[in-house]
């Protein structure tokens, strides 16, 4: 070969974001993904947050489901296309995967609707006929295409499961799978996972994948039936984590062998038995040289309780297709010019009301926004869901003002914009709102708080509560509640943290990991106990 | 499935390249930071360079470009055989496809950008032939760029895909950089738009500027 040698620029220095370590970071099965390991981009819609979590138990089941954007869409900063979620009704739980069409914009809107759709209607109609309620899965996915013809084009896939609580004669828990698209579903038996649906896929170049709404559902429809035994699991995944499995599938059948590591064995070991949520979370996300779409799934596991225990799953007869739901955990991160935040909020382990806290994280032109709330009191009525959609509608409204103290601007005319609803009573809310803009010599934030949330600035070895280290720069009365609250303006050093946080100790995570990843941050708030927890944390890595 | 998507760029080093080879190796420089540092793209292209005149070598082997320092860059030589670089992309092509293969992947149709600025002086029909073979499975989608004194009716017959001549409005230097702009949209595009399990379409820029698109019923 002719001498030659070009030097090339050098390679981007392998600087791993996010989560490091164990046993936060996710495991890569196969060959190394670099797209894992870049920096996330903010969630577009705060609607869509990265990661949603529902998890609890009812009867002998216990339930996870999660969706969490892929690595793809966090790089570019796209939303999370993939929804699922997990609730109860009668004594059955149910669960739903969707996955929204990506050549279709809006199609989060889809996947987010008919996950709601299909579990809103199946609960009322169990609530009804109990069991007869499978009789009508068709009708149930007609019904399904009425409701997601209201956002206009985009399409989903969807499956949804139910699995009886109870054991019948024979001590086996009756299941029933239904599905339009390409998600597949199985039994996890012994250790291993055994497909509930032929693979629709046939040639390498792929074809579309059905999806709702469809005006052929009867070509698009599948349906499965069958019983769980003590001890087995059934689990229903989006194509983000079907194509890992289908893969090593497809080569164990040709008998190409296993490559280097085989996620299936990975999953049928992993979820074999119920996992820590943050390990399931942390188990959809394992890592895979170009398999980067949105990962979304829903496991139910049965096991005699040995002593019966009160339900935990919230009942799902409730949703709708139009009305937002709020899981029982969220979580975002990003990284924001030269910021860092992760926001993460988790509902507490007692009752099985949604979850009333808030936590929303925005990011408009060069500003990035947290909104908290929460009931001072958990067990008295606080009208966070009002509060909360008026502050963020107040501030993409404000969103161009320059005002110094910008976030007690939003406070007030939020404030303001509700004072003749008589029947609007801020008294029981816990507030903060942040805007913090990354600049060149530190990041300028403005902080209006109330009682209730903590603030935090961290650094140094040292940890001060903001309301006990220094005086507000100023304070506003609310005169019509008797309230008021406390604005702060002050530049982030590029040693500090800023910690708000709600139901965990902000000292002990000052301590300890003020600056973690993702799944490390939502770890924080992990307590078997208590009510609602939140935590948001920011720092500058200028 | 792992899925990849193989670039080769086929580019001539013969004498005429000379004033302008140089410009060349900064286009490709340009490529490998654009696409290496886009990890997107980066897991699942893969990229090689195939310099040829007397005879034809590969300069760099099918890379993950996020991975690579250094490259052989591209020197003039003698003259302009096309059947020599042809022979060896198909040789090529059929080596890396298996490998991959037994690495576990699925392979998408390779793409080769394949740059001329001469007439061939051997004959390249047979070769030709033996590449763009409908039965071999993994035939490349070719798209040829022609500049300087190509003949436009051979360049629009090598290009299977899409077929490009420059139309002398910029410098040559300025149209090799085109080029290889050209190339690093068209695979940070493609590597963008693959989705798992999807369709994967080859995206080449409609309009490179330097160059007019020869389209197939003009000749």
């Amino acid at each position: 070969m002719t001498d030659n040698r070009m030097q090339l620029a050098p390679p981007v220095p392998a600087r791993l974001w996010g989560d490091r370590e164990p046993p936060w970071v996710p495991d890569t099965v196969g060959r190394r993904a670099k797209t894992a390991e870049a920096p996330w981009k903010p969630d577009p819609d705060p609607d869509f947050p990265d990661t949603v979590f529902d998890g609890g138990r009812i009867g002998d089941l216990r339930v996870m489901a999660c969706a969490a954007r892929g690595a793809k869409h966090r790089f570019e900063g796209a939303a999370r296309q993939d929804a699922a979620m997990a609730v109860s009704a009668a004594g059955w739980a149910l669960a739903a995967v969707a996955d929204g069409v990506g050549s279709v914009p809006g199609s989060h809107f889809a996947a987010g609707g008919a996950v709601r759709a299909a579990l809103g209607g199946l609960s009322r109609d169990i609530e009804v006929r109990g069991a007869g309620a499978f009789e009508r899965g068709p009708a149930l996915f007609k019904y399904l295409c009425g409701e997601l013809e209201q956002f206009e084009g985009p399409k989903t896939t969807l499956t949804v499961g139910a699995v009886a609580s109870a054991p019948d004669a024979e001590g086996n828990y009756g299941w029933w799978v239904a599905r339009v698209g390409d998600s597949p579903a199985y039994v996890l038996s012994g250790g291993r996972l055994v497909a509930l649906f032929d693979t629709e896929r046939e040639d390498e170049f792929g074809t579309a994948t059905a999806a709702l709404p469809t005006l052929d559902l009867k070509a698009a429809y599948r349906e499965r039936r069958g019983r769980l035994r003590p001890g087995e699991a059934l689990v229903l995944v989006s194509d983000g984590i079907g194509d890992l499995l289908t893969t090593d599938l497809a080569r164990a059948a040709n008998h190409e062998g296993p490559i280097a590591d085989d996620a299936i064995e990975y999953f049928a070991l992993k979820w074999q038995r119920e996992p820590d949520p943050v390990d399931f979370l942390r188990h959809t996300q394992t890592r895979r040289r170009t398999f980067d779409d949105d990962r979304s799934a829903a496991v139910f596991w049965t096991a005699p309780a040995p002593v019966p225990q009160p339900p935990t799953l919230r009942p799902g007869a409730a949703l709708r297709s139009a009305r937002r739901a709020f899981q029982d955990i969220e979580l975002s991160a990003a990284r924001f010019g030269d910021l860092e935040i992760r926001s993460a909020v988790s509902k507490g382990a007692a009752g099985r009301h949604e979850r009333r806290s808030r936590l929303c994280l925005l990011s408009s032109g060069e500003r990035l926004v947290v909104i908290a709330a929460a009931a001072l009191d958990p067990t008295a009525p606080a009208p966070v869901d009002r509060w909360t959609r008026r502050l963020r509608e107040t501030t993409e409204w404000l969103v161009e003002s320059q005002a110094l103290d910008w976030t007690a601007v939003v406070w007030s005319r939020a404030l303001q914009s509700l004072a003749e609803e008589t029947e609007f009573d801020p008294r029981n809310l816990a507030t903060a709102i942040l805007s913090i803009e990354p600049g060149p010599s530190g990041a300028d934030y403005s902080l209006s708080v109330s009682e209730g949330l903590a603030v935090t600035l961290a650094g140094a070895g040292l940890s001060n509560d903001i309301a006990e280290h220094r005086q507000p720069e100023s304070v506003y009365p609310d005169a019509q509640h008797g309230t008021e609250f406390h604005f702060y303006a002050d530049r982030l050093a590029p040693d500090q943290t800023l910690l708000l946080t709600n139901g965990v100790d902000p000292a002990a995570i000052a301590k300890s990991e003020p600056r973690p990843g993702p799944l490390q941050a939502l770890g924080l708030l992990q307590k078997p106990v208590g009510g609602d927890r939140l935590i948001a944390t920011v720092w500058s890595e200028g | 499935m792992e899925q990849v998507l193989p670039f080769y760029v086929v580019c001539d080093e013969s004498y005429s390249m000379e004033d302008n080879i140089g410009a060349l190796n900064d286009g490709l420089r340009e490529l490998h930071a654009a696409v290496g540092s886009d990890p997107v793209v980066a897991d699942k292209t893969r990229f090689c360079v195939i310099g040829f005149s007397d005879d034809a070598e590969v300069l760099l082997e099918l890379s993950d470009l996020s991975d690579v320092t250094h490259m052989q860059g591209l020197t003039v030589k003698g003259s302009t055989n096309y059947g020599a670089a042809f022979k060896l992309l198909r040789d090529t092509i059929e080596s890396d496809v298996a490998q991959l293969k037994r690495d576990g992947c699925r392979v998408y149709r390779p793409a080769a950008f394949f740059l001329s600025d001469g007439q061939p002086n051997y004959d390249w029909k047979v070769e030709f032939q033996r590449l763009t073979d409908p039965s071999w499975k993994p035939r490349p989608n070719i798209v040829a760029f022609g500049f300087g004194d190509v003949d436009e009716a051979t360049i629009s017959e090598i290009g299977t895909f899409k077929s490009f001549v420059a139309d002398h409005s910029i410098s040559p230097a300025d149209a090799l950089h085109e080029f290889a702009s050209a190339l690093t949209k068209s695979i940070v595009q493609s590597g963008t738009n693959m989705t798992d399990g999807g369709d994967v379409t080859l995206q080449v820029p409609d309009k490179v500027p330097g160059f007019t698109e020869l389209k197939a019923d003009e000749i």
